[in-house]
């Protein structure tokens, strides 16, 4: 039988192989002409995330079977499709953002990351995406001088 | 004598009062921060005398530091870089009812800190600064290495995790133009870049966006259900508080002590301070899931820093950072040079000064505890309502910041990564840990060897610099000691 892994050092570990072998091999691209220069902090520090990734994958595989079995998410595909979701709608709300400006992306934006969380009132949902970014609009342009897109 | 009481006049009191209360209110919106505060109202103060200008701006400066807390609290959002440690407890006290008894905690030992740091910047001031003379390149590498090593208390129980995410944070914040020899790094040809990544930028997106993601995943299941308020509650009573007071003191110490040295900042401060809290508590499992004493360090050391950083610009013209670089040139507007001379040339501004900060304090004090049930209103909103407005807020603060849209996408991108490390369950405070440390820890090693005739030998013969590296070393061999003393334990159940 196949021995169970545990799912989030195995995770980890590869992460900081990965992260670590890709920094480190960038770093060595950089300029070495100067002694510890600007290369130096880059290959010391990706060099200590692979060791410690390479020692999450050994603990995945080895320690796997006394972690695994009490890893339980409540979680359904369902509830990581909404995140999916919030993540698509924020990534298109900062496309067009500057193309249609704080308001007009914000409203929309809003009222449908509500509806995202379940709000279905029809009057909070007016309310809260009109009157939040039309707030947000007021005090950063006229109070704070910070200008909005 | 007399000069702290002529500066107590009552427009300055009045500016005192007006800047602590603006200082809270950016203090509370993730993303406006101290810093931003003190330079956007810099402007106001050009017409005003000097006292009166440093009235508003110390104001400012205290009340920010501590309206950080406010929502580190309450919504698990970080006003400001030196309050996340703040939200390490302060959440999950929340959460269990005790929002009120949190905020009252976190006011109160702000304030603490912050008359403590006062009193030793009036008392010590000329001779902590011949102290902070002494730091070297060497020396503050040292203490930057120190204060890394507290990632093996903010680990949990996997270190290997937290040096990942560490790790991950130091990179994270290499990424632009090299300080010294102006390269770039890791920009990959990209414009926006060069600039480097904002801490305050992914602290948002690590510790707000995350938390934003982590509701709406839990949302079906919680959908009704709104944050526990308890605002029936009283605020924290003296004897709970003050059974603490040996926390509060040391976490005053520490942020003072760190305020004083320059360039360390209150973000290392407060984590320094949780760390030390954690370490010593009898009851180290409770800290992370609500423990009051966190919320205490945290916020007494961040605040102690304000007096503190305080002592190296009014001694020598040295600004700790940009905080105190602005007030600096507040100082240069009104026509005063910072420095030795300056307490003889101009000691009514330097009483001044002394007088405004504690009165900043005390209005820190009265406004937060006559507003903490104002607050925790917050949290009467919906979750599901609250969260995406949490979310739209962040993508203004990040904005803010730098007036980049940028910005707003790197705090997307640290928000799904901090998701993803949840779900990893890898601990994100050691990735912020990293961002913070890295400048200090990498320009002084690299002035370190530059000026260094003995290669690595410049760390090991300067005291200051050996103690705190052999701290460092004692803190990084901390789990191993612990591993090796639980599998003991065991061994003797298991006999």
């Amino acid at each position: 039988m196949l021995k169970k892994v545990d799912a989030s050092s195995l995770f980890a570990g590869m992460f900081g192989v990965l992260v670590g072998s890709f920094v480190y091999y960038t770093a060595l691209q950089l300029n070495h002409s100067e002694a510890y220069g600007y290369y130096f902090f880059p290959q010391v520090v990706s060099a200590i995330m692979f060791i410690s990734g390479l020692f999450l994958l050994f603990k995945a595989f080895v320690h796997g079977d006394k972690v695994a079995d009490s890893e339980a998410s409540a979680s359904t595909w369902a509830d990581y499709l909404r995140v999916v979701g919030l993540i698509v709608l924020a990534i298109i709300y900062l496309l067009v953002l500057d193309t249609i400006g704080f308001l007009f992306a914000t409203i929309p934006f809003l009222c449908l990351a509500l509806l995202l969380f379940g709000v279905k009132k029809i009057l909070p949902l007016a309310l809260v995406s009109v009157i939040t970014p039309s707030l947000l609009y007021f005090v950063f342009n006229n109070l704070l001088n910070v200008y909005l897109p | 004598m007399e000069f702290l009481l002529a500066a107590l006049s009552p427009i300055n009191i009045l500016y005192s009062f007006l800047g602590t209360f603006i200082g809270i209110c950016f203090g509370i919106i993730p993303g406006l921060t101290a810093t931003m505060g003190v330079v956007l109202f810099l402007p106001f103060t050009f017409s005003m005398e000097a006292i009166s200008a440093f009235a508003m701006l110390l104001g400012i400066f205290c009340g920010g530091i501590y309206g950080g807390s406010i929502t580190a609290i309450l919504i698990r959002t970080p006003g400001t870089p030196s309050s996340a440690a703040t939200a390490l407890d302060g959440y999950p006290l929340t959460v269990q009812g005790k929002a009120v008894e949190a905020l009252s905690s976190a006011t109160i030992a702000s304030f603490i800190g912050g008359i403590f740091s006062c009193v030793t910047l009036i008392i010590l001031a000329p001779q902590l600064a011949d102290l902070a003379l002494e730091f070297g390149a060497a020396e503050y590498f040292a203490v930057g290495l120190f204060g890394l090593s507290i990632v093996t208390n903010l680990s949990g129980k996997n270190v290997a995790k937290g040096l990942i995410s560490v790790c991950l944070g130091l990179m994270v914040a290499m990424v632009g133009l090299d300080g010294l020899n102006g390269m770039t790094r890791f920009t990959f040809g990209s414009r926006s870049l060069l600039s480097g990544i904002s801490e305050i930028t992914a602290l948002i997106g690590l510790f707000a966006i995350s938390e934003v993601f982590c509701k709406l995943e839990a949302s079906r299941r919680v959908s009704k259900q709104t944050t526990k308020v308890e605002l029936k509650g009283h605020i924290v009573r003296p004897k709970v508080f003050f059974k603490d007071w040996f926390n509060v003191l040391r976490a005053s110490v520490i942020g003072t002590g760190i305020g004083i040295i320059p360039a360390t900042g209150s973000g290392v401060a407060s984590w320094m301070s949780y760390a030390e809290a954690k370490r010593t508590s009898k009851e180290p499992e409770k800290f992370g899931n609500g423990a009051l004493s966190g919320v205490v360090a945290s916020e007494a050391a961040n605040n102690a820093v304000t007096g503190g950083a305080m002592v190296p610009l009014l001694t020598l013209g040295i600004p700790g950072d940009v905080v105190t670089a602005v007030l600096l040139g507040a100082l240069m507007i009104q026509g005063i040079t910072p420095g030795p001379t300056m307490f003889t040339t101009n000691i009514d501004v330097v009483y001044g000064i002394y007088a405004m900060l504690i009165c900043a304090n005390i209005f820190m004090l009265i406004l937060g505890l006559s507003a903490t049930r104002l607050f925790a209103l917050v949290l009467k909103a919906p979750s599901n309502i609250l969260s995406p407005v949490v979310i739209c807020l962040c993508f203004v603060g990040s904005f803010a910041i730098r007036n980049s849209q940028f910005d707003m996408h790197v705090a997307l991108a640290m928000g799904i990564l901090g998701y993803v490390f949840i779900k990893a369950d890898i601990p994100l405070p050691p990735m912020l840990l990293g961002i913070i440390l890295e400048d200090i820890l990498e320009s002084n090693f690299r002035r370190a060897m530059i000026i260094s005739d003995t290669g690595f030998g410049i760390f090991f013969t300067s005291p200051i610099s050996l103690l705190f590296l052999v701290l460092s070393m004692l803190m990084f061999l901390l789990p191993v000691y612990r591993m090796i003393k639980a599998k003991r334990v065991g061994n003797k159940t298991v006999v």
